[in-house]
């Protein structure tokens, strides 16, 4: 036991935190911004976007991951780009591993998210706008408050998912000890070399959150309103 | 169409068309610092012809003047967007945000904060809900809830009210106890006001002129009065209620103020309508309160007789459907329940009855 604990490293928890809480405000960003548009806006190809947001909850993980390699990598022109106009390499780094679970959890956000916007009805934004609301006023007076629990599951389980990425993380980020290693990919490391304590101790830790997170959920999405 | 002629002169001036696969509207007014009532049947464009004013649905074309500003001109390209047209909105679900107090709903669009405290007390105490101000809207009534609408809306100082049938969901005491409320803040608030109802009673109740739309279009407008008493049009009377309309031909005009028509062979004697000329094909109207039941030798003129068919015993009168004799038209009638009484009116009775002048009206 004394051997298990001293191979637990803090660098994939500590990296799992950081790159699980980036993809999240990037999802809250990128994605409420989506979910607004979707919920609320009506234009032409609405339905492709829409089908085309939620790929990544059925597509396999390891086919999203490679469609980001070429997408990013950089020999792609979004990767050159990125290189040359900011110094930045998404490919087998920790920020490529942020991308990755971003995309990957950004679906498990903005459905709920869009369904809470989409059950507000429209009048009462309409009513603001009559007192003399801004649409950003609007938003953030009306529309947020009362999207809030959906909006606020979203980002639980967008966290959940993007801490719990497997697949997408390795084909984009790689799986680098001490660079790109997050917690699912050190269990998978751990099982690989028979250390069954230490996935163990890892699977505790990751069941023990997925527990907090679907209790903390199904504690937001009961409202008072 | 009628032009406001009210000495405040033009406050709004609309000419609205709005096109939709199985529906048009198409709708056409100017109106003074006044109460006006658009009365129309479900599905008629009521409620779509206040969101075409307030900018929550786009016109196909036409024009909106508020106080001289142009707020939508399709040809110009002029659209001015919600916040910036100073309309205040009073829906028929009330709209309040759930999540703000009564206090903060009121509040939410008053522009100088400073004036805040003042405005939203002063509107507490004039509609009686100043107990109420910390509450939210789930923690409130029907009508507490629809008179913090109204409040919001009035708050906001907008330069037109529009009113989505504030009072339909609502019992009847607490209806009239609206009612009340409403032509209260009216002296306080001296702003155009568009009401949208199916009820005649309230559209008669709070009205100054009266608009009747139908099928996306304007029957007739005019004065509360002339449209319930002197309706220009057959359409307009039946949508009213009125069960009494037969055709019948102009006579004579007699000077200085009656006419006589003919009506189902006998001569009519009727208020006069100077529209109207002699052999002209009209309509006559009479609601069945003007039609009365003869006992005495005191009505000489529009006197009938006829046979009872039906009674219709009512709160507190009796609707009375009578058959004209030897001719196949029925007149309804309404009887005092004790006057009924009295008179022993009982089915298959032939009695007399006259339709009283002051109460016809003569329409195309």
């Amino acid at each position: 036991m004394l051997n298990t604990m001293s191979d637990i490293k803090l660098f994939p928890l500590y990296l799992t935190f950081k790159v699980a809480s980036l993809a999240t405000i990037l999802s809250c960003t990128v994605g409420l911004s989506l979910a607004w548009i979707l919920a609320r806006k009506q234009f032409f190809g609405k339905s492709f976007v829409d089908v085309l947001i939620m790929q990544p909850l059925v597509i396999p993980p390891t086919v999203l991951g490679y469609y980001l390699l070429v997408l990013l990598g950089r020999a792609s022109p979004v990767g050159k780009f990125l290189e040359q106009a900011f110094g930045l390499t998404l490919v087998f780094t920790w920020k490529g591993a942020v991308i990755a679970a971003n995309v990957a959890s950004m679906p498990l956000f903005i459905r709920p998210a869009k369904a809470a916007i989409e059950n507000i009805d429209a009048n009462l934004e309409n009513a603001a706008r009559l007192l003399g609301k801004s649409e950003w006023e609007v938003f953030c007076t009306i529309t947020l408050p009362l999207a809030k629990r959906g909006i606020l599951a979203g980002t639980i389980l967008a966290f959940a998912r993007a801490m719990g990425d497997f697949g997408t993380t390795l084909m984009v980020a790689g799986n680098i000890p001490g660079k790109t290693q997050t917690l699912s990919l050190a269990i998978y490391d751990a099982v690989q070399a028979d250390n069954i304590g230490l996935a163990n101790i890892l699977v505790l830790i990751m069941t023990g959150f997925s527990i907090a997170v679907l209790w903390t959920v199904n504690r937001c999405t009961h409202g008072r309103y | 169409m009628q032009k406001a002629t009210h000495a405040s002169g033009l406050g709004l001036d609309f000419h609205l068309k709005k096109q939709y696969p199985n529906f048009a509207l198409d709708i056409e007014f100017q109106m003074g610092r006044e109460l006006v009532v658009l009365l129309a049947p479900s599905g008629a464009g009521k409620s779509l012809t206040l969101n075409l004013l307030a900018g929550i649905v786009k016109p196909d074309c036409g024009y909106i003047r508020l106080f001289g500003e142009e707020l939508y001109n399709s040809q110009k390209g002029i659209s001015v967007p919600m916040r910036k047209r100073r309309i205040g909105y009073v829906f028929q679900d009330y709209a309040l945000f759930p999540h703000k107090t009564v206090w903060e709903n009121i509040a939410y669009g008053i522009r100088d904060k400073s004036k805040r405290h003042k405005i939203v007390a002063e509107l507490l105490g004039m509609l009686d809900l100043t107990a109420k101000s910390q509450s939210y809207p789930s923690q409130l009534s029907g009508g507490q809830k629809q008179r913090i609408a109204l409040a919001r809306a009035l708050a906001a100082e907008p330069r037109l009210l529009l009113m989505d049938e504030p009072l339909s969901a609502l019992d009847e005491a607490i209806r009239e106890r609206l009612q009340y409320d409403l032509m209260r803040l009216r002296e306080n608030f001296d702003v155009p006001m568009i009401y949208v109802t199916h009820s005649h009673a309230e559209a008669f109740t709070l009205a100054d002129r009266i608009i009747i739309l139908d099928a996306g279009k304007v029957v007739e407008s005019g004065a509360k009065n002339d449209i319930f008493y002197r309706p220009q049009k057959r359409q307009t009377a039946e949508f009213l209620g009125v069960r009494n309309i037969f055709p019948c031909v102009v006579k004579a005009i007699i000077p200085p103020d009656e006419m006589r028509v003919i009506l189902l062979n006998a001569e009519i004697c009727t208020p006069l309508y100077t529209r109207f000329k002699p052999k002209d094909k009209v309509y006559l109207g009479i609601n069945p309160i003007d039609v009365r039941l003869v006992v005495s030798d005191n009505p000489k003129e529009n006197l009938f007789d006829a046979m009872v068919v039906d009674i219709l015993p009512m709160e507190k009168s009796h609707r009375i459907r009578v058959k004209l004799l030897y001719q196949e038209h029925y007149i309804t009638m309404d009887l005092e329940r004790l006057a009924c009484e009295k008179w022993k009116v009982k089915i298959g009775q032939i009695i007399q009855f006259s339709l009283r002048k002051e109460g016809i009206f003569l329409c195309d």
